[in-house]
């Protein structure tokens, strides 16, 4: 009898392991990976990214455009102020946009590939001529409005300008065009 | 002792009479599609099983979400905090189909697809192509699986995003 039993109990194991619905164990991913995986650091940090990095990427290009507008309003500079405000204006939206994207987390271990490889490293160019560009404006405009002689630094105002406008849209376009 | 026998020899016969085909290889390419760009990105992690009984198979595919690599590292990020990838980490398709028509040219399948922590069916067709190779593809529907769309300048992805399967069986364990 206890022999009988057994065979039923091992028959009924075989049949019900064989015909079972299949499940995440059966290829090998643990069942309760999503349980096991909810991690609510995690997930407050993905969300914080998400969020800084829209932020980011609407005020970088509110940034590029009142930096159009600047550099419209260059040859203008020694006439009126609107130049000078727009550039003040231009240089705050910068900063406050590099502010959103150095204080967003990035989780461990993600190695930067494609575009925004490119994206980070024109940065390297932009972010010195951005503190350099309105340095020499100001310089320029100074010795101006006093009467003296302009050194040869300040007058390459323009030049890092371009620099500037250049590396910032191509930074900018990257993320937003497919090439 | 004759019974007993008797049912081992039919446990054993109906054990015998399953059949199993395992993924050797499988790939999932999603496109993403924007008024200004075109995305695609592709998991080469894809796991499966398909496991019959009798005439009735039931089949089992899941993809790791943080496995799909595009371009660019910074667009994965992105799409895995839209699919919240650390809440709901695996994206499953299964369902059921006759073993007749498992080497057919064609097959046509219902799917339940658990993504987002959303379950939804879906009809999937299967193309057997010469090499063995069988292709299919599911067009998704975001809004269905309660995923907030992502927006490049106000304007939001397009709703459907179409997964192209690349899959290889193999028969037995």
């Amino acid at each position: 009898m206890k022999i009988l039993f057994l065979s039923c109990f091992v028959i009924t194991h075989f049949i019900s392991s064989a015909y079972a619905q299949l499940s995440l164990k059966d290829l090998g991913m643990p069942d309760t990976v999503a349980v096991e995986r909810q991690d609510p650091k995690l997930q407050f940090e993905m969300k914080e990214r998400k969020s800084k990095l829209k932020t980011h990427e609407v005020l970088g290009l509110t940034t590029l455009g009142a930096m159009t507008a600047t550099l419209l309003t260059g040859n203008t500079a020694l006439d009126s102020n609107v130049h000078m405000y727009l550039g003040i204006t231009t240089a705050a939206l910068y900063f406050t946009t590099a502010y959103y994207s150095l204080t967003a987390p990035k989780p461990s271990g993600v190695i930067d590939r494609g575009r925004i490889k490119w994206h980070k490293a024109l940065a390297w160019i932009h972010f010195p001529a951005m503190i350099i560009t309105p340095i020499l404006g100001y310089m320029y405009r100074k010795h101006e409005d006093e009467g003296k002689k302009h050194g040869s630094l300040e007058k390459q105002h323009t030049t890092f300008a371009g620099i500037l406008y250049g590396s910032f849209a191509l930074s900018a376009s990257l993320m937003v065009i497919e090439f | 002792m004759k019974s007993i026998i008797t049912l081992v020899l039919i446990s054993f016969s109906l054990i015998a009479y399953a059949e199993d085909y395992n993924l050797v290889s499988g790939e999932a390419t999603y496109t993403v599609k924007h008024t200004f760009k075109k995305v695609e990105g592709t998991s080469r992690e894809v796991k499966g099983k398909v496991q019959c009984k009798e005439q009735l198979c039931q089949f089992l595919l899941a993809i790791k979400v943080d496995t799909f690599l595009s371009s660019d590292s910074n667009r994965d990020l992105n799409m895995q905090t839209t699919l919240e990838s650390s809440k709901y980490p695996v994206a499953i398709a299964k369902g059921e189909f006759n073993l007749k028509e498992w080497n057919q040219a064609k097959l046509v399948i219902s799917a339940e697809v658990d993504f987002h922590g959303i379950k939804k069916q879906y009809t999937m067709t299967l193309v057997n192509d010469v090499s063995g190779m069988q292709k299919t593809d599911l067009v998704l529907d975001l809004e269905a699986h309660k995923i907030e769309r992502p927006s490049l300048f106000t304007m939001k992805i397009e709703n459907t995003v179409p997964v192209h399967f690349k899959l290889q069986w193999k028969k037995g364990d």
